[in-house]
């Protein structure tokens, strides 16, 4: 069972005995709603947290203190979910039973991320004007290199047309074009503001001494929490009734983005009916896609579907043959009328609701998706994760519960990105 | 059956060898509910030429890669539906080396188990089904098309070795997959997916008593095979490289560098080949890591980002190492990787970085058994070599300084080629 407290100070901090792993698994957040206007500061604090502190002033010696005890793993990411943005620092500690003498491993642990959050490297009470030019530097190269990786980049072109009005739009690792109007005392001052008014939690995960682990956090993380802002489920919601739009570029295999809306979010009613929708119509190669698409037709290599409930909407991703997007879109919207019209049989959903347990139970094999987990359960219906009642939900779904979460879907954005030369005006 | 504990995290795994030469590795986790199944056939991209006593043969690139795809389908059966249906996900891919069929599943482990067995050692192939697959690996080739990095890197391996296929994509070309046959591809199946040249891994939640009877009355796996087997032929390479430098323009935001060596390869037991592997990965770790004086020099002017990264390969028949990053100056990073792979040969080794090192080994093994199927998997492959993990550990843990610093002068900096791709 899991124990949470709050701290003094008032960090909500939650304990997740699990003795099968070979590490401690830390994880502290920090959230605050999503805005615009916030994403590059962000972004990039974690990472200038990261590159130098008081006592570790480089990446270097950092990671020298990483490396030499026994591989410890830090690191820090930013992400959305529905209108929040989350912070996390992760850290990964070898346990000391597993070690042949004694070490404090997890004493160091939480001094190092104490250091982290709370000591950073400051010259006249600022961030050091290198570092932050450095991470500046990295942010842009790694924003840069979307363009590279041709899927991720057709799926930011297909989100500027079917998210224009949005905030959806937006990619949570930064923006490039107001990167520059940051420098190291705007970054310093939104650093010390994160925290005063983020919302922050604690999770540790994994086979330890409780009473030790809050010795320590009362030691080395004297933080405060804020109450929490924005949700985490996106409501916003435009309109864009079968919008289609081609785009082209320098590449070989022609990719084919769509999106649906549905009002079926995280805590919807029919939330559990549409993770099986989304199993049975796209998300395995037992999918009506990948049978119809791959198989029967040999129109493409990969075709899938992916449901993003905090933002209430199912998108379905292929590579294509060139110019047969119209024959590929035809079979996408069959698949849905089948289903819609009922034209799968008990044991389709049987075989959906299998595969759905059985991600479920091999997600407690990973120390990360059980943190998570159990972050997404306190944040959305304010209790502990329970797989018990969770497996009760996906068995409990009906056929006419499937249709009903199908019926829900309306096509908004279908985007195709093909080799040839780019449109200039 | 052969129990072998592992002192270093205190893990019990077993080794049971068939009369047919297969190789069966069990590692039993009851408290993890993921259960998952890794044949490993010895038959990759690479390849392509063999020996037989009634001559010699070479099959078309990405003969390998074609046999993964065929042998999931199959004339009247859905091969991944029957998994679905016992509440399993199947899948597989193909290396330059080796091909890898696998299956995972939190509910029954043993009849999809026998149904994997079926699917790799008793297949059957039709001309429409092949017709069927080349449609598929083809947009498959198309997609890797789009891949920049992968396309960097067979640049790379083209510039390095003259004949050895690991020059060649692992799916092949169009043209090549477009002239295999199914009796080619029969061929290659009869010829490599023999018991003798693959191995099983199992992980997870299971009782070694119910594999042993799945494998106690199978004849095809108590039978010794009377058939020739095949001998694996390549061509000697020299220890120069095809081209230096090849700069190609590319549809993209910023440049990318690639820049690596051959490799000498000693003629010694897979297990020495092991060990030189990781003294090799041991001396670039401590020069281009993360946390190494050149990595924060190259930061600091700007040369590199967080891609930089170097990999090391050592295998009986191809050796590299190569480094890697994003760049704005292609130019510069090229002289500045050369300059430092240089003085590496001059400079003495850092002692006190190399037990840094070692702690840092020590710790990822450790983590390795987080994931039952990987520890299996990677203690599999290492007994096929004849190493043990503890033996492993203890040797690692038993480099000195010297025995690091002798492998600089197998480092030849004229021996480097580089690859550039740069905006157009």
């Amino acid at each position: 069972m899991n124990t949470e407290y709050l701290t003094n100070e008032g960090l909500k901090v939650i304990f997740i005995p699990l003795k099968k792993f070979k590490t401690i698994q830390l994880s502290f957040k920090m959230m605050n709603s999503f805005e615009t206007d916030t994403i590059n500061q962000r972004s990039l604090i974690p990472q200038i947290l990261l590159a130098g502190t008081k006592h570790f002033p480089n990446k270097k010696v950092l990671q020298e203190q990483l490396d030499k005890n026994f591989g410890m793993e830090l690191s820090a990411s930013t992400k959305r979910i529905g209108n929040q943005s989350v912070v996390s620092f992760d850290m990964s500690v070898v346990s000391e039973s597993c070690l042949p003498k004694e070490e404090h491993l997890l004493e160091d642990a939480l001094a190092l991320l104490s250091d982290i959050l709370l000591s950073p490297r400051l010259r006249n009470h600022c961030f050091l004007k290198s570092i932050v030019e450095e991470e500046k530097r990295l942010l842009r190269d790694e924003l840069e290199a979307i363009y590279h990786d041709k899927q991720e980049y057709s799926f930011e072109l297909f989100k500027n047309h079917m998210f224009s009005g949005e905030r959806f739009r937006y990619n949570p690792k930064g923006n490039l074009l107001t990167l520059d109007s940051f420098d190291e005392t705007s970054l310093t001052a939104h650093y010390q503001k994160m925290l005063v008014e983020d919302e922050a939690e604690l999770y540790v995960a994994g086979d330890f001494d409780q009473e030790q682990m809050k010795k320590l956090i009362k030691k080395y993380l004297p933080l405060s929490s804020s109450p929490q802002t924005g949700s985490f489920v996106d409501l916003e919601k435009g309109m864009h009734p079968e919008q289609f739009i081609k785009e082209k570029g320098d590449v070989a295999q022609t990719r084919m983005t769509m999106g649906y809306r549905t009002e079926v979010h995280s805590t919807h009613p029919l939330f559990t009916a549409m993770t099986l929708f989304n199993i049975l119509f796209g998300e395995s190669d037992q999918s009506k896609l990948f049978q119809s698409i791959r198989e029967k037709h040999q129109m493409s290599y990969y075709v899938s579907s992916a449901y993003v409930s905090s933002k209430s909407v199912l998108f379905v991703f292929a590579g294509i043959r060139h110019q047969e997007e119209t024959f590929v879109k035809s079979l996408i919207q069959e698949a849905l009328e089948d289903i819609i019209k009922g034209h799968f049989s008990e044991e389709d959903l049987a075989l959906s609701k299998q595969m759905a347990l059985s991600r479920m139970k091999k997600s407690q094999d990973s120390q990360g998706l059980i943190i998570a987990r159990y972050f997404m359960s306190y944040h959305l219906e304010n209790r502990p994760y329970d797989l018990i009642l969770s497996t009760e939900r996906i068995q409990a779904v009906t056929k006419e519960d499937v249709i009903k979460a199908a019926k829900t879907l309306t096509l908004d954005t279908i985007h195709v990105y093909e080799g040839g030369e780019p449109f200039h005006e | 059956m052969n129990k072998i504990h592992i002192e270093h995290v205190n893990e019990d795994f077993y080794v049971l060898n068939l009369p047919s030469g297969f190789t069966v590795y069990l590692y039993p986790k009851s408290d993890f509910s993921k259960k998952a199944a890794f044949l490993q056939v010895d038959f990759g991209s690479i390849h392509k030429d063999y020996a037989l006593s009634s001559g010699n043969g070479r099959f078309h690139e990405g003969i390998a890669h074609f046999l993964e795809h065929m042998l999931f389908e199959n004339t009247t059966v859905d091969i991944p539906k029957q998994f679905s249906s016992l509440g399993s996900s199947v899948n597989a891919y193909t290396t330059t080396n080796k091909t890898v069929y696998y299956y995972s599943t939190a509910e029954d482990f043993y009849e999809p188990l026998k149904l994997l067995l079926n699917v790799v050692f008793d297949a059957s192939f039709d001309d429409l089904q092949v017709e069927k697959e080349r449609a598929i690996i083809l947009s498959e080739i198309d997609m890797y098309e789009d891949e920049l990095e992968q396309g960097l890197y067979y640049d790379l391996m083209k510039s390095l070795y003259k004949s050895n296929p690991i020059r060649d994509d692992i799916a092949g070309t169009k043209e090549e997959v477009s002239q295999i046959t199914k009796e080619e591809l029969l061929q290659a199946y009869q010829l490599f997916y023999r018991p003798e040249n693959a191995f099983l891994s199992l992980s997870g939640d299971f009782e070694i008593e119910e594999i042993l009877k799945i494998f106690e009355n199978h004849p095809f796996f108590n039978q010794k095979s009377t058939r020739e087997i095949p001998e694996k032929c390549f061509q000697i390479e020299p220890a120069e490289p095809v081209k230096h430098h090849l700069s190609l323009s590319k549809d993209m935001h910023h440049p990318l560098l690639m820049i690596g060596s051959k490799l000498d390869i000693p003629e010694v037991s897979l297990k020495e080949l092991a060990f030189i592997e990781f003294k090799y990965l041991l001396l670039f770790d401590n020069y281009f890591s993360k946390s190494s004086e050149n990595t924060s020099v190259l930061l600091k002017k700007k040369r590199i980002n967080q891609t930089f990264d170097f990999s090391v390969t050592l295998e009986p028949s191809y050796g590299h190492v190569i480094l890697f990053s994003e760049t704005k100056q292609p130019e510069k990073l090229e002289h500045d990787l050369k300059a430092m792979i240089h003085d590496m040969k001059h400079q003495d080794l850092d002692e006190s970085r190399l037990q840094v090192q070692k702690q840092k080994l020590v710790g990822q093994f450790i983590q390795l058994f987080n994931s039952p199927q990987d520890a299996a998997f990677f203690m599999a492959e290492y007994h096929q070599k004849g190493i043990s993990i503890d033996m492993l550990l203890e040797t690692i843990l038993h480099f000195t300084k010297e025995e690091i610093n002798a492998l600089k002068t197998h480092i030849v900096c004229q021996h480097f080629a580089t690859v550039v791709y740069h905006q157009e």
